[in-house]
């Protein structure tokens, strides 16, 4: 008998985490914590403060898969319907390691920004965006140019990212200046550079909330910050302040943050400066698990991934009776090892042709191999 | 030129070339000391030195780096021309150490050296296993000490008068992050095949490989390097491609497994100096 008939399941639901691909990345249980992402998503969609939110948990606690999944378009486009607005702006990077962050986490943003699709969304506002929006948000006359640059259509998409990625020719950026009736005299070099076109960016964007009501930019893996170098660390708090600063409106970054051995609570200080920390909004914490958690996710995930519905048994191919033992003998986990734990299960139990639900003799049988080799 | 004598092995010219900006190190390297490096290591820093992300883009000047420390190779031909065509072979049997590395071919050039020269020099490597197996072999022959890069930029600093406290701080700071990174990118991805090989029924026998993965990871997360070199064996143990290409890829890692001697791993030694020169506790006379 094939998997899918076997266990009534699509697909293992358990075998990757966090999911990568669009269609697998589902939000199941945890309704407190998702209820206080979207809160947050939605105060930043409906009120223009900036915010910086800092999500703080173990690792395997979800906050990667959190990343994905408010990075969806469907999703945000949900929570931008229910009030009413335009939906964000949304990129999800991990904190750059290399020796110039800030060029790293720049280029992060180009990689993704599609210049094509904003001038198209720029072609019917009420506002006129030279005139109200980028003369007004800066004095910096090239940052101004390059800003015009972007939404002018005139201006050809590939060279106009040649030039953003500082690997554009003295005649090419003579063309944009031609083309754009612009004043590009020197390229973008220095990290005041990169963040002043950011913050303009993101305010153009964002402007009356017509285009998108926000930007939303998550910074995963951010506990890496404590193997960079002094002076990385600096840049890289340099940054947050600095853009949080010059995009005072329609800012709303979330920092992922893992807690280990070499950062504890006590040392958040080392690596994030006052000047960063007095920013921080709200913390918000990804705890380990309960029981009951653990259950309502399961019967959630699997839902998702029944091929027919089956109301007599939430727990199928498993028996509540039996993840209730897994979950005793698997203690205090993140919900990593759970999903782990789970998909074991269910491959050996393919394995060995077991019929589901299964049974849990068979799970005493085989718990050696999923559990009993962190007591060895 | 002070008249210290230095052995250099590759993972040191590259961690240097890696950390230095505008050939501010490699320039006081050249200025300060006596260099000598054997053909082996040559080749071995030609072989690795572009893995190193941040000087992809820097080709060029690095192959003109790297055609400078020519300058410096003593041949094993002229080893063997002094010494007797079966001097490495001798090398292999005293030290009884039978791999064909840089750090052996450094070792043979060291004692060349010292008792050629009549001097005691110093060998630097970051390879804290292969310093555990050379110990002894340079103590019984006095040829001189085994330290590592973070050594070595002390030295430099001590030697050079235009070389500043500040800038010393800089260097040992980026000499961590180098290694501290690698280290962060090694947990990734041991974590992805931990979760890989905890969820697979393909591995359903392999408790122990699983217990292994786990013990590993629970070091890396709080820097503990000590026996990580025994855990590597053990890895390469289960033959497993997956598991032989990630511990060839993350062989640096490994490295920082502190020797016997000492319960502090080089992670840690680069704190400890960068908070001693902040003190200013390291004294320059002149």
């Amino acid at each position: 008998m094939s998997f899918n008939d076997a266990f009534n399941l699509k697909t293992n639901p358990f075998r990757i985490t966090p999911a990568i691909s669009s269609d697998e990345i589902i939000w199941a249980g945890f309704s407190i914590l998702k209820e206080k992402l979207e809160r947050r998503i939605k105060r930043s969609i409906k009120i223009s403060n900036s915010s910086l939110i800092l999500n703080w948990g173990e690792y395997g606690s979800g906050k990667t898969h959190s990343a994905r999944y408010f990075n969806k378009a469907n999703t945000l486009q949900k929570l931008a319907e229910s009030v009413e607005c335009k939906p964000p702006y949304s990129l999800v990077f991990t904190l750059p390691k290399g020796k110039e962050p800030v060029y790293d986490i720049f280029t992060s943003v180009i990689d993704k920004l599609d210049i094509a699709n904003i001038r198209d969304r720029f072609s019917d506002v009420s506002f006129n965006l030279e005139a109200d929006v980028i003369t007004k948000l800066t004095d910096n006359l090239l940052i101004q140019s390059v800003l015009k640059a972007i939404v002018d259509p005139n201006i050809d998409k590939s060279l106009l990212k040649k030039y953003l990625y500082g690997s554009a020719t003295k005649t090419e950026i003579s063309s944009i200046n031609k083309s754009a009736h612009t004043d590009i005299l020197r390229s973008l070099n220095k990290d005041n550079d990169y963040i002043l076109l950011l913050s303009g960016l993101f305010t153009c964007l964002t402007y009356k909330k017509e285009v998108f009501s926000t930007i939303i930019i998550w910074i995963d893996e951010f506990e890496d910050i404590a193997i960079l170098s002094s002076s990385n660390i600096d840049k890289t708090n340099n940054f947050l302040r600095e853009i949080l600063d010059n995009t005072p409106n329609n800012l709303l970054i979330f920092v992922n943050l893992t807690q280990s051995a070499l950062l504890g609570v006590s040392d958040l200080g080392d690596y994030i400066y006052d000047s960063v920390r007095s920013r921080i909004k709200e913390r918000i914490n990804f705890e380990l698990p309960s029981k009951d958690e653990l259950k309502i996710y399961l019967k959630d995930i699997l839902k998702e991934y029944h091929i027919t519905a089956n109301d007599e048994n939430n727990y199928f191919p498993f028996t509540e009776h039996l993840i209730d033992e897994i979950i005793n003998d698997l203690g205090n986990v993140s919900l990593r090892s759970f999903n782990e734990a789970l998909s074991l299960l269910l491959e050996l139990a393919d394995m060995d042709n077991k019929q589901a639900p299964i049974a849990i003799e068979y799970y005493h049988e085989v718990k050696p191999e999923i559990i009993g080799w962190k007591n060895e | 030129m002070s008249k210290i004598n230095c052995v250099l092995d590759a993972c040191s010219i590259i961690n240097l070339i890696s950390i230095d900006e505008d050939d501010f190190l490699i320039k006081k390297l050249f200025k300060c000391l006596k260099l000598s490096i054997c053909e082996k290591v040559l080749k071995e820093v030609k072989c690795n030195i572009f893995k190193k992300e941040n000087l992809q883009t820097k080709k060029k000047e690095v192959d003109t780096l790297l055609g400078q420390l020519y300058h410096y190779v003593v041949s094993d031909s002229t080893l063997e021309k002094d010494c007797g065509k079966d001097f490495f072979e001798r090398i292999h049997k005293i030290a009884n150490y039978k791999k064909e590395n840089g750090e052996f071919y450094s070792s043979a050039l060291a004692l060349y050296l010292s008792q050629y020269e009549e001097i005691k020099l110093f060998f630097h490597t970051d390879d804290s296993p292969a310093k555990n197996e050379f110990q002894d072999f340079f103590i019984t022959h006095q040829i001189g000490g085994i330290e590592d890069t973070a050594d070595l930029i002390l030295l430099i600093y001590r030697l050079d008068d235009k070389f500043l406290n500040k800038e010393l701080i800089k260097f040992l700071d980026s000499l961590f992050a180098e290694y501290a990174r690698e280290v962060a990118a090694c947990l990734k991805e041991l974590r992805e095949i931990s979760s890989f090989v905890n969820s697979n029924a393909k591995f359903r026998k392999k408790g122990n490989l699983k217990n292994l993965i786990h013990k590993l990871i629970i070091k890396l997360e709080s820097h503990d390097f000590s026996h990580i070199h025994e855990l590597k064996r053990d890895l390469l143990e289960v033959n497993d491609p997956i598991l032989k290409g990630f511990v060839q890829k993350y062989e640096a890692v490994f490295m920082l497994d502190p020797s016997s001697q000492s319960k502090n791993n080089f992670l840690n030694k680069i704190r400890t100096l960068q908070k001693k020169a902040k003190k200013e506790n390291i004294y320059k006379i002149i």
